[in-house]
């Protein structure tokens, strides 16, 4: 196979066909923390091969929402469904099998520090497909060729720059061909250039994959780079309040906390208060 | 020269057409190539190149479903054919494929990957660990240093004493252990017990197993068995939050604020376990000759009285103390070390774990040497 047989990189955003039913539909879900609400009423769905923007102010709401809909935590009420099936109603097995489908980058990465940067992503590959050692070892470095970090499978975590272990970690959420990506805070900690080359291997993936992708953040440079479609959570009324293009939103939303937030205004957004759990809730 | 085969394996989710002419193999695939039956997709195809043909031509244009597994298989055809002087051309693809494949660096794939150490040879392994171990024991003195002039400061100044932390402290490494002392140190009396009965019952000497409890549990395995104990509880803790606060920047941000690392995180652990230790002590001393007290009066039909009254006789308040003074020592050598393996963690949850175990480890080993060390003092003091 030669370089030139290789076709040129797909880059138009994929449209999904308007019937098509959404990958994730969430449906009125209240979450809440004890007697504390965080989410009331939410309800958005995601297209297939779309980037999905979470935005909103610190603390209000955006992880737990992401938590709840890859069921890692479960909703006071509503219901949640992923391609169709139901997962806050799901049982272990059920939530395993969904979970499958996803690939999921944490804020800090979670990369295991006791395992190489090749372990980290060969331990699904061994434990959840049939391959032998070569293959799964060929697929690694596969994977990592795709985050641009090719030759480094046998480096410690603690090797590795801030940005090389962000991409390391979409290389592992990667590693077993999910349909969704899920980001928390991709850019989070990164130098603008790092973030910037994140952003662009973002899209890179989601153009050439097809890959729908549900982000988490508020970094307004990745939103606009990144975002398909945005909805923004409100710290005060605990819902949605926009929802549509991040452009259109900057510069026509007559909602003055959409227009601060957009456009990098003091007074967007009510913080959190921050919960016995550790978390941040409005 | 050409021929042509039809294979369409049972159990895959695709169908394989090959054609031979002059020395090309053109292989059309259709349906699913992924990574369930990539391994079989590979060997099918493999399976196609006798004779060494100069390309290979793939028709993939039937293909409804690739994920990785197809990447890996056209990858690993490739690095195949060109270690035979052959090559690959994808003559019909979908977008899918196009996607994959543009992402994929097929260059730096071929490269080995970087080398992160070079090996080491015997010597310099042997070097390297003297080093460690000689830095270790350097950090350990520096550090006992650091705990003596924070337990002096904390004698001169009391009230400098962060209390309530200590005060937490006290009632984890403390109160919190009461139910597991008891259990162990019971257990302890009773096995001891049942070891001396069986052989002074045969010289009719029973009273003295209150003797052979009594000393046993208040001289030795009372402040040992409590100690370990407290390594394996409390050394453990305090390695592992100073380790977590180390590995999450607390320490650092303690630092830069101006606080002293050994007054804030130190000194309260210090003195928590230095003041709950002999408690647990002389606790686990009553609870040992209780457990002996029962084998007597349940096994040898002692009366408790007696029993009590033998152990009274047998035992003098040194011997109290004694043991009370070594659980001073152990509760200062338990707490000291783990707080300094705390200190001694790196980066990430795996180094958080490794010097937890060592807290425990050293603590235990320390506890022993110390034990042999007042053993050996006591008995030339006459004690």
């Amino acid at each position: 196979m030669t370089n030139e047989s290789i076709p040129a990189p797909a880059t138009a955003r994929p449209q999904p066909a308007p019937a098509e039913r959404p990958v994730i539909e969430v449906r009125d879900l209240v979450a809440r923390y004890g007697e504390q609400i965080v989410l009331n009423n939410v309800s958005c769905s995601v297209r297939r091969g779309e980037i999905f923007v979470i935005v909103g102010g610190s603390g209000c709401g955006k992880t737990t929402l992401l938590k709840n809909i890859i069921g890692l935590q479960r909703p006071a009420s509503g219901t949640v469904l992923v391609e169709g099936e139901d997962i806050t109603r799901a049982d272990e097995d059920q939530l395993r099998r969904i979970q499958r489908k996803f690939g999921v980058t944490f804020q800090t990465g979670a990369l295991f520090a006791s395992l190489t940067l090749g372990e980290n992503i060969a331990l699904l590959l061994e434990e959840y497909t049939p391959l032998p050692r070569e293959t799964i070892d060929l697929l690694v470095r596969i994977k990592l060729s795709m985050v641009k970090l090719a030759g480094f499978e046998d480096f410690m975590i603690s090797e590795l720059s801030g940005g090389m272990k962000k991409r390391a970690a979409l290389a592992r959420a990667m590693a077993l061909d999910p349909s969704i990506l899920f980001f928390d805070e991709p850019s989070a900690g990164l130098d603008p250039v790092t973030s910037a080359g994140l952003d662009a291997l973002i899209v890179q993936v989601n153009r050439s994959l097809g890959t729908t992708m549900v982000v988490v953040t508020h970094e307004l440079a990745s939103i606009f780079t990144i975002a398909d479609r945005v909805i923004m959570l409100d710290g005060e009324t605990k819902t949605i309040i926009a929802e549509g293009d991040p452009r259109e939103l900057r510069d026509h939303s007559s909602d003055p906390r959409v227009h601060a937030f957009f456009n990098r205004k003091p007074g967007s957004t009510a913080p959190g208060r921050r919960n016995d759990r550790g978390d941040r809730s409005p | 020269m050409s021929s042509h085969g039809n294979h369409q394996p049972g159990d895959g989710d695709y169908q394989l057409v090959a054609q031979h002419t002059d020395g090309v193999v053109s292989i059309a695939v259709r349906g699913r190539i992924e990574v369930e039956n990539a391994q079989q997709l590979l060997n099918d195809i493999v399976a196609h190149l006798e004779g060494r043909p100069r390309e290979v031509v793939l028709d993939l244009s039937g293909v409804n479903y690739f994920d990785s597994g197809g990447g890996a298989v056209l990858i690993s055809l490739r690095q195949r054919l060109a270690r035979e002087g052959g090559g690959l051309r994808i003559d019909g693809s979908t977008p899918a494929i196009d996607g994959f494949l543009s992402l994929v660096d097929q260059d730096a794939l071929l490269k080995p990957p970087s080398p992160t150490r070079r090996p080491v040879g015997l010597v310099t392994q042997i070097g390297a660990a003297t080093l460690e171990v000689l830095s270790d024991a350097r950090e350990i003195v520096a550090f006992t240093g650091e705990v003596i002039v924070g337990l002096r400061d904390a004698l001169l100044h009391p009230r400098r004493v962060r209390w309530r932390e200590t005060w937490l402290y006290m009632e984890r490494a403390g109160t919190d252990a009461l139910p597991i002392v008891a259990l162990i140190s019971f257990l302890m009396g009773l096995i001891t017990a049942f070891q001396a009965a069986v052989q002074l019952s045969q010289f009719g000497a029973d009273i003295y197993v209150a003797n052979l409890v009594g000393l046993s549990i208040v001289r030795e395995l009372g402040p040992l068995m409590t100690a370990i104990i407290a390594a394996g509880r409390s050394g453990a803790a305090f390695a592992a939050e100073i380790g977590t606060m180390k590995v999450s920047d607390e320490v650092d941000a303690l630092t830069t604020m101006g606080f002293d690392r050994t007054r804030f995180l130190v000194t309260p652990k210090v003195v928590a376990l230095t003041l709950m230790l002999p408690c647990l002590t002389l606790f686990a001393d009553l609870v040992g000759i209780l457990g002996g007290l029962i084998v007597s009066v349940a096994g040898l039909a002692l009366p408790a009285e007696v029993y009590l009254r033998q152990t009274r006789i047998a035992l003098t308040i040194w011997d109290v103390y004694s043991g009370l003074i070594k659980s001073v020592a152990f509760a200062l050598l338990v707490a000291g070390i783990g707080c300094l393996r705390g200190f001694q963690a790196s980066t990430g949850a795996e180094s958080v774990g490794r010097i937890t175990t060592s807290a425990i480890v050293a603590g235990i080993f320390l506890i022993i040497i110390a034990d042999a060390v007042f053993t050996v003092v006591f008995h030339y003091w006459g004690a």
